[in-house]
């Protein structure tokens, strides 16, 4: 097996005001091309280098139906041996994309790829803001089915985490995201967005709020007050009888919102990058994927990291840095307490619940994040984790070079 | 069969005709009557001489449902599925030549017979509260087979056709307009055809939305957004509701939300296919076992006592004006009954009276009842507060509060005024009808009849059968239930009767889990998903666990030595006796009843429980049944019951046992006898000897093989 290499991350800002994103005026296939363009030019590269686009997309359908990865790849000129295709594990899309590049560099098919994915939900999700509208009631009930959110209170009662954690985690998301804009801490990664005509349409993330206090979150609303869709409650007791009831945990402020984006990670085989004067800035050391209880959904992190640490031998004593998705704040919670992660390693830069969820982008998001964290630190090994719908998790371990 | 008549204006009418039987009912053979009309209609569509046809019948049924008798035996797929499709077609060939046709519905339509209404391009029925249309196919488990469930999506869209088709309810004509499943209403036969005549002399052409180019489902499709939310919330309540234990409901949404996206032929075959499913599952074949065939048999009267004429009540007198002499007064009155209503004093009587004039009016809302049918059950009420006013009732029936002494002295004062073909009923659940009957000039005339609550609305009545009373008293305990529309299980003066006594099993179990480790979350949870519709810790409660502990002590009496004490005896009394915590009335058992908000599971009563064990669920939902179906067999061999049918019935009425096994002895037939035997006898093994198995069920298991 060829080891894997991580070239490049780069990723567009994120900006999460529904109405009024800014990436609401940019098609998807665009907000994929100048990450594709910032690649090019970063990395002195021409394009047709790359053996294939490996994008994480959740809703292959309307702008995206082409096959989106190819399209944008066709769009940008670089030459017709560039294949590319578009693969759906919700939000652990980008993280399975790296980790099948990864998987076929090491089986020796190709020596340069580029992994991510794109969500642009402003403009097809508009519709049910809620991501899923199925209307086949034989899979629901087979599947008893409930939403996220109310999964994700499930996972918080029967984990113990209380409304004032959840939302003291929202605080630490967004103090954490605050000081490292700040600071400039994502300034290498993230690509500024112009228009057409090269005028200026986002330059960095819009962080959620100006001002937070955890009493100011104290205030609103839970997403599911009991009784709130008859029906979900008991459905999520019929899989966990012993809890006598689902706590209202999450609320708009301590969840995260859905927002627009794009991230691409390059990598290839060291032979390669040495070839195209490329410099190896992080390893692949193993990889994982699971899928835990469907009905309580977010385990799967938790799981897959267990995995990624169990194929390289490691303990979570040895890992430095950790980066976990926070679609709720119960997910990294649980995942903290859970591999004993001490707080200050876990999510260090702030997440999603800040910045945004650009689902079928999130793991590459969180691989770039974690990949300029550790190089800011000095940090030799880190892991990104992400729990997706349905109990899916997918988990990569990084060592810098 | 089918007679047909033509007027001058080229309107045919098809008038329904069936040879032999008092009224229609959809079989092979009107089918084949069609086929030839059919033919003719086609024919003198094309030569230009027809306007449309009134479809209408001769009997005071307009259609009935049906044959479920074939559907309870059948098994085999494709004969299911032929006969689905085969009705499908008959359905397409009246509403698709382009003749208009017009259901004037004269009489009910349910089930089977509304479909046929449903093919027709138009209905108008009478505006007669005794009429009811519907489709009632869910509450034995399975959906209509002749394309109802598309046809009405497409008349009235996903949203407002899904609650008509789960619900299974029967609509009156007014009601039924309303839903939009009628078109008109008319107030006599006569105007009903010359609606008819003019509906069909200003349509050109009979053809369906769904025969139409261009036209769409109203409020759309499972592929718009909006309606895969609702199908999905839709799906939420059912599952949350039924769990995985009522197929036919999930398989009404499952057809609606496929169908939508479906062409009409190909979503009517989709329905075909569920619907065929569905007649060959365990739920159906249960469920008609207890609505149809267990129903039949109590209403043939299987159990009544023989030799004695039938007894029509005209007045019944009620002793005590509370919720329980209301809503008895309230049946009564529904049924044509005269109803003398006796309180302390006529001012308490009269407050009844406008509990029953209350009820009624949101039943004249609703175009269940006609106003001046209220005004004629209102004045069949007589308030009173002297006994002298019983003097001509054929029954009197107490429902005043549970203390013998006050019973006995209502009796007394009631007995004066009766004569000697009149008798006396008391709704008591805990005083024994004997010891009641000792006190009475006429003990032999006296029987309890036991009502549930709400009693207008629970379709069950124990009719108790004390040591003194006479054969021909429960006889006619049976004709006045009947009388009334319920359905009479005559039971054995012993505690709890029948229905409270399994019940309390039931309780008892989900008590006795606890002690075992199992949390109280569990046993509450899992009972529900077994199908239960109250827990039994919440039971417990709402009964009171004083109760609970007196009907236990009173099986302690009757058994005597014999008698095992129930594991579950200990907590009862710990909670009850030491801890002072009587149930819901006190706002303290097993659950904790803040000043605002729902009653959650008291947290000290993990001090009183052994640590959390792991659990196996399915073991839990068995025990929760099981505990029930021997006492119910229990009951049986000792003939505190008398038939499995009015077992099955009183279980299901009673304490909601779950229909979809068919009812607590119909559970043993469905498990199969001997797995069942087996299962008690590994039960006994592992929880106690409360699981060991009555002489009775040994021997069916002998003779069944």
């Amino acid at each position: 097996m060829q080891d894997a290499y991580l070239f490049d991350a780069v990723r567009t800002p994120r900006d999460c005001r529904l109405p009024g994103s800014a990436l609401n005026e940019i098609k998807p296939i665009d907000l994929l091309g100048s990450l594709l363009e910032a690649v090019q030019l970063r990395n002195g590269l021409q394009g047709d280098e790359i053996d294939d686009l490996l994008l994480g997309v959740v809703q292959p359908l309307e702008d995206y139906s082409v096959n989106i990865a190819r399209a944008a790849l066709m769009k940008m000129g670089w030459g017709q041996g560039v294949s590319g295709m578009t693969l759906n594990r919700n939000a652990a899309s980008g993280l399975s994309a790296l980790n099948l590049a990864a998987t076929k560099l090491g089986a020796g098919i190709d020596s340069l790829v580029l992994a991510g994915g794109v969500d642009s939900l402003s403009r097809t999700m508009l519709r049910p803001l809620d991501t899923n509208s199925i209307s086949d009631p034989e899979w629901l009930r087979l599947a008893r089915y409930i939403p996220q959110s109310l999964a994700a209170d499930l996972l918080g009662t029967h984990d113990g985490v209380t409304r004032e954690a959840a939302d003291g985690y929202a605080v630490r998301s967004w103090q954490r995201a605050l000081q490292a804009q700040q600071e400039g801490r994502f300034s290498s990664s993230v690509i500024s967005l112009t228009d057409r005509n090269g005028l200026p349409l986002l330059k960095e993330d819009q962080i959620r709020w100006e001002n937070l206090t955890q009493e100011g979150l104290a205030h609103l609303e839970p997403v599911n007050p009991p009784l709130h869709t008859p029906g979900f409650h008991e459905i999520a007791l019929s899989r966990f009888p012993h809890l006598e009831t689902v706590n209202p945990i999450h609320t708009e402020g301590n969840s995260a919102p859905l927002t627009d984006g794009a991230a691409l990670l390059l990598l290839g085989t060291l032979e390669k990058g040495r070839a195209l004067g490329l410099r190896p800035r992080a390893r692949i050391r193993s990889m994982s994927h699971c899928c835990s209880d469907p009905v309580i959904a977010f385990l799967g992190a938790t799981e897959a990291a267990r995995q990624c640490l169990k194929l390289a031998g490691l303990t979570p004593k040895d890992v430095q840095l950790w980066q976990c998705n926070e679609p709720f704040a119960a997910i990294p919670l649980y995942f903290e307490k859970a591999m004993d992660v001490p707080e200050e390693r876990l999510n260090p830069n702030g997440g999603a619940i800040a910045l945004g969820k650009a689902v079928a982008a999130s793991g590459a998001i969180l691989m770039g994040m974690l990949l300029e964290e550790m190089e800011r630190l000095g940090l030799e090994t880190g892991l990104a984790a992400v729990a997706a719908e349905g109990g899916a998790g997918v988990a990569t371990l990084i060592e810098r070079i | 069969m089918i007679h047909y008549k033509k007027d001058t204006e080229n309107i045919v009418t098809l008038t329904l005709d069936m040879d032999n039987r008092s009224e229609n009912v959809i079989n092979q053979k009107i089918w084949a009557a069609f086929v030839p009309v059919i033919q003719r209609l086609k024919e003198e569509k094309k030569q230009g001489k027809l306007r449309g046809v009134i479809l209408t019948s001769a009997k005071k049924t307009f259609l009935a449902g049906g044959d479920l008798e074939y559907i309870f035996q059948v098994e085999n797929a494709e004969e299911i599925f032929a006969a689905a499709e085969g009705m499908k077609k008959f359905l397409r060939d009246l509403e698709s030549p382009g003749v208009p046709v017009v259901a004037a519905i004269n009489g009910s339509a349910i089930g089977a017979g509304f479909e046929v209404a449903l093919a027709c391009h138009h209905r108008i029925a009478l505006d007669d509260p005794k009429i009811a249309v519907g489709l009632p196919e869910v509450e034995i488990g399975l959906i209509p087979a002749g394309g109802s469930i598309v046809r009405l999506m497409w008349l009235l869209g996903i949203e407002k056709a899904f609650p008509i088709l789960t619900g299974g309810k029967r609509y009156h004509p007014n009601a039924a307009l309303h839903a939009g499943i009628l078109d008109e209403l008319a107030a006599t036969p006569k105007e009903m055809m010359q609606k008819a005549k003019a509906w069909l002399l200003r349509t050109a052409e009979g053809r369906r939305p769904w025969d139409t180019a261009g036209r769409q489902i109203p409020g759309g499709t499972a592929w718009d957004s909006p309606v895969a939310k609702k199908i999905m919330e839709y799906s939420a309540g059912l599952n949350g509701k039924y769990f995985d234990n009522y197929p036919a409901p999930q398989a009404i949404l499952q057809i609606l939300s496929e169908a939508s996206k479906l062409e009409f032929d190909a979503a009517c075959r989709l329905e075909s296919r569920y619907y065929t499913e569905l007649v060959r599952s365990r739920q159906c074949k249960n469920m008609i076992n207890a609505f149809w065939f267990d129903e039949n048999y109590i209403k043939n009267g299987s159990d009544r006592p023989k030799g004695f004429g039938k007894f029509r009540p005209k007045k019944i007198g009620i002793i005590g004006a509370g919720m329980m002499g209301s809503g008895i007064a309230l049946a009564c009155l529904q049924n044509g009954l005269q109803v003398v209503l006796k309180d302390v004093s006529k001012l308490i009587a009269d407050r009844a009276s406008l509990v029953v004039w209350k009820k009624l009016s949101e039943a004249v809302s609703q175009g269940l009842v006609l106003p001046e049918e209220q005004e004629a059950m209102l004045k069949r009420l007589q308030t009173t507060e002297r006994s002298e006013d019983f003097a001509d009732c054929d029954l009197v029936l107490e429902a005043v509060i549970e203390n013998q002494m006050v019973k006995q002295k209502v009796f007394r004062e009631a007995e004066n005024h009766l004569d000697e073909y009149a008798f006396l009923a008391s709704n008591s659940i805990s005083i024994p009808i004997t010891t009641l009957s000792e006190s009475l000039a006429r003990p032999e005339q006296f029987a309890g009849l036991h009502f549930f609550h709400p009693a207008e609305e629970v379709p069950l009545v124990e009719i108790v059968r004390g040591r003194n009373t006479s054969e021909e008293t429960v006889a006619k305990c049976f004709d006045f239930v009947r009388a009334i529309q319920k359905i009479p299980i005559i039971v054995k003066d012993d505690w709890g009767f029948f229905v409270a006594r399994v019940q309390n099993t039931y309780i008892l179990e989900g008590i006795a889990l606890l002690q075992e480790g199992i949390s109280p979350a569990v046993v509450e949870n899992l009972s529900r998903q077994a199908g239960m519709p109250r827990s039994p810790l919440a039971l417990a409660d709402d009964l009171g666990l004083d109760l609970v502990l007196k009907y236990e002590q009173q099986a302690a009496a009757h058994y005597g030595p014999k008698y095992i004490q129930h594991p579950a005896v200990d907590l009862v009394k710990k909670l009850l006796l030491d801890l002072g915590r009587k149930g819901r009335a006190q706002k303290a058992g097993f659950y904790h009843y803040p000043e605002q908000g729902t009653r959650m599971l008291w947290p000290g009563l993990q001090e009183l429980l052994p640590p959390p064990e792991a659990f196996d669920a399915q073991d839990v939902m068995d025990r929760l049944l099981l505990a029930q179906v021997l006492e119910a067999v229990w009951c049986m061999q000792e003939g505190v019951i008398q038939s499995v049918a009015s077992a099955n019935l009183g279980s299901i009425y009673g304490w909601g046992f779950p229909a979809f096994k068919g009812g607590v002895m119909q559970y043993i037939q469905d498990y199969g006898v001997a797995p069942f035997l087996e299962k008690c006898r590994e039960f006994r093994e592992r929880f106690g000897p409360r699981f060991r198995s009555p002489r009775l069920l040994k021997e069916r298991a002998t003779t069944i093989g």
